[in-house]
Parts: C-alpha cells; structure tokens; sequence
C-alpha cells in the first residue's frame, strides 16, 4: 500500500515550488540584466577602459610635454590625474572626478607649451599633440557615460519596482553603482 | 628576520602596484613588422620582413620589431614583455620595441631565445653593439632599423656558426653609411627617408594608430552589444518554460494526495482506461476538482 499526502502538505509544497520557481527565475533574469551593466562599466572596452583610455593619453601628452617643460606643476597635476584614472584599484567615484578634471588639465599644459620655443619650433610634437587631442575627442565621443548612467539608473528602477524587484533585493541582488 | 619582511613586503607591494596598472593599449603582430607608428620606409619595411624570414629558416629564432608612438603610461620593458605575453610568442621568439613619441626601446625574448643569444648581447645590440639607441633619439628610424639588424645578423651568425646574408637594402645602407663615416647624413638613400613624423604630414588623422581607432570601434562595439541586449530580453522572472515546468510538478505533487489516489482507483475501477483519462489520473486532476467544488 503507497503512502498518500494529505492535501494540505501538497499544497504547501505545491506554494514552496511556486515561491522557488518565482525566486529563481528572477533572481536569474536580475543577474543576466546586472551582468549586460557590469559589462558597460567593467567588460572589456567598458566605461573604466575608457577612462583609463583617457588617462593613458595624459600620460603620453606628459611624455611630449616633459621634452619642453622641467618641473612643471601643470604637467605633475597632469600626471596626477593619469595615474588615478589608470589605477584599476581606484573607486568610479574618484575616477569620474579625476575625469572631468582632465580636459581643463590638458588645455592648461597645451597652452603653456605652446608658449615654449621648442615646441613651437618641434612639428612632430605638435602633431603629437593634435594626435592626442584627438583620441581623447574620439573617447568622449563614444558617449560611454550617458549609455552606462543610463542602463544603471534604468537597472535601480527595476530593482525598487513591486514584487519582482523587491524580491530580486531581497534574495541579494545589488544595485549598480551610478557614475556620478 | 626584519630584512626579510620588508623585503616581502617591498616585493608584494610592487607586484600589487603592476597589476593595478590598467592595461595599456597594444596592437595585434602582424607577422615580423608592425609599424603602427608608420616611421619606417618601405624599402627597409620589406627589408625586415625578409630579413626575419631568412633568420627564422636558418636558426628557428622569431624576429619581431613593433613600432608604436607611445607607451599608455608603461616603461619600454614592461610594455615589451607584457606585449610578448599578450601575443604568447614562441620561446624562440625576440621582440624588438621601440615608441618613436617616448624615443624608448626594449627587447623581449623567449626562454631559448635568451639561451642561444645571451640577454645581455641582445640588450646590448641596442647600445653599444650598434648606433640604434642615437638614431632612435634623433628620429631616424630607417637607419636605426639597418644598424639594429646588422649588429643582430653578426650576432646570430656567430652564435649559431650560420651564414645568414642580409637583404640588399640593409647591406646597401650600412655600406653607405660606412663610406661616409657614420655621419648623421646617411647618404641619398636614407636622406630620402622620412618618418611618419615628417614635415609632409600635416593632417593630424595621419598618426592616429590603427589599434587606437580599433579600441574606439570596440567601445562602440561594447555599447551596441548592450543595446542588442536591451531589445531581446525586455522582462524579468519566470519564463513560460519555467512555468509549465512548475505546473506539472504542482500536479505531479497533487496526483500523491489522499483524495487523488482514491480518485484514480475509482476512475480505474470504471473502467476508463484512455490515455487522455490516465494523463488525468496521473496529474490527480479530477481528484483536484472535487477539491475544489468541495471547498
């Protein structure tokens, strides 16, 4: 003879599946849609690649910079803030304050070396120049920033939204962090 | 005891410090030369491709010269040998780097590369074995190049008791060049040359790198991927294979209770033994319904 469940137990076990199947599955579908964000900040040509990108040509202008100008403050301040933007350990918060720091960083050390005979007179470093200019231009015009603030803020607002969100939140999913 | 520990210390901190150092931009090899600074004519370009083929034939040695402008932050050395790394070359591999904007150079070699050639001869074939290094600083790459390569040929050839011959147009040069005393007038051949920083370049587009604009597409590339992304999958949850999965094990688990069980002996008892009965017999579906109506 088989043993029968009552039919409450059944319907508890029926409600614990249907709880586990809710849970899981959008558990899942918050970590696909988190992980397309991690991606945009941190995957391979992400926001941080760009960012170090940028700092990368800060340090390349430093190189041009330093053939004409000796212990310049503007160059250090320049080099400054290469280093924080292509530190992999800094925060995103530190790295977007370095960021919009760098345009008017390398503008200062452009017009003083433009003031510098050398250079006037080094064609190469002024094409140098133009060159680097130019990728930073090209970064920033990748529009990297709004698509990832963007993606994020859209992500958060899923994450707060009833029931799907609040369970997504509850069972551990975080949400990502702005660049702002 | 102390010693130790700082030193420790000392080693762990730098280690921590290379790898927090993002990656810096490096192009793809594109077999012997890669020019992505675009400073080397074409006659010594092809010189050097001929030159690394007829030494990989002779002595299995894998001659790579990489010109970049500039080095994202890095040192020479770092940049050559994580660019070794990055390319995975052969142990017999020996990768020449110079970045015409930062005027550096390095060498990166391969275990048995090293064993053949000897490190400190191939580092010196920078210095003082050839005139490269003073070259490089006064941006005449061309006859870097043809200085660089005859210092390795002697090398290669002692070391390996060879006779590998140099193209004609490296010959050629170095010929010139001794003809006039090793002048920094290299003579109307190498006078002619000109680097992808001369005079004629006017149009700033000309120096981008090709692997710059390739890291630009491949941030657009990364955006678009995400916006595909968006498009197909627009909600979140359970999907509808998910939940008819769930369904049937909700109904497998009611075809167990007591009052299924006792309504599928009477369905059996009666006598209905279509499949369509049994399916419902097996989900414990009628049992369910007069659940149901009872309640």
């Amino acid at each position: 003879m088989k043993k029968s469940l009552p039919i409450g137990v059944c319907i508890l076990i029926s409600l614990a599946l249907v709880l586990f199947g809710l849970g899981f599955g959008t558990v899942k579908g918050f970590n696909a849609d988190r992980t397309q964000v991690s991606e945009l900040l941190s995957g391979e040509n992400g926001l941080m690649d760009v960012l170090s990108y940028r700092g990368a040509d800060g340090y390349n202008l430093c190189v041009v910079a330093r053939r004409h100008l000796t212990d310049d403050a503007d160059v250090s301040e320049l080099s400054r803030i290469a280093a924080v933007l292509t530190d992999a350990t800094q925060s995103l918060a530190a790295k977007k304050q370095e960021n919009d720091r760098l345009d008017a960083a390398v503008l200062a050390v452009k017009t003083k070396l433009e003031g510098t005979a050398t250079y006037q007179q080094s064609q190469r470093d002024q094409k140098y120049m133009a060159m680097l200019e130019g990728d930073l231009k090209n970064l920033s015009a990748t529009d990297k920033v709004s698509l990832y603030n963007q993606a994020a803020q859209d992500f958060n607002s899923q994450l707060s939204a009833p029931v799907s969100g609040w369970i997504a939140s509850l069972l551990g999913v975080k949400p990502c962090e702005l660049y702002q | 005891m102390k010693k130790w520990i700082s030193l420790f210390l000392v080693v762990m901190l730098t280690a921590c410090s290379a790898f927090a150092l993002a990656d810096a931009r490096m192009p793809a090899l594109r077999g012997a030369l890669t020019d992505e600074a675009d400073v080397l004519s074409a006659t010594v370009s092809s010189a050097v491709a001929e030159y690394a083929e007829d030494v990989k034939d002779e002595t299995d040695m894998d001659l790579h010269v990489v010109f970049v402008h500039f080095l994202d932050g890095l040192d020479a050395q770092t940049y050559a040998n994580r660019l070794f790394e990055t390319e995975d070359l052969s142990s017999e591999s020996i990768l020449l780097l110079c970045a015409a904007g930062e005027d550096s150079f390095a060498t990166a070699m391969g275990k048995k590369a090293e064993e053949k050639l000897g490190k400190q001869n191939l580092d010196n074939l920078m210095y003082t074995a050839s005139e490269f290094s003073a070259h490089i600083a006064r941006q005449e790459y061309d006859a870097a190049m043809v200085k660089y390569l005859t210092a390795f040929n002697d090398l290669v050839n002692k070391r390996f008791d060879e006779g590998v011959k140099l193209p004609e147009a490296i010959a050629a040069g170095t010929q010139q060049q001794e003809q006039q005393g090793q002048q920094s007038g290299l003579g109307s051949l190498w006078n002619q040359i000109t680097s992808g920083v001369g005079e004629e370049s006017s149009n700033a587009s000309f120096y981008m790198p090709g692997f710059w604009s390739e890291t630009v597409q491949g941030v657009v590339d990364n955006s678009e991927h995400y916006t595909h992304y968006q498009m197909e999958e627009s909600s979140n949850g359970i999907g509808v294979g998910g939940w008819i999965i769930l369904i049937i094990l909700i109904l497998i688990i009611f075809s167990q209770s007591h009052p299924a069980r006792k309504a599928k002996r009477m369905y059996r008892n009666s006598g209905k033994n279509k499949p369509l009965g049994w399916l419902a017999l097996l989900f414990g579906i009628p049992a369910l319904l007069r659940f149901f109506r009872k309640h």
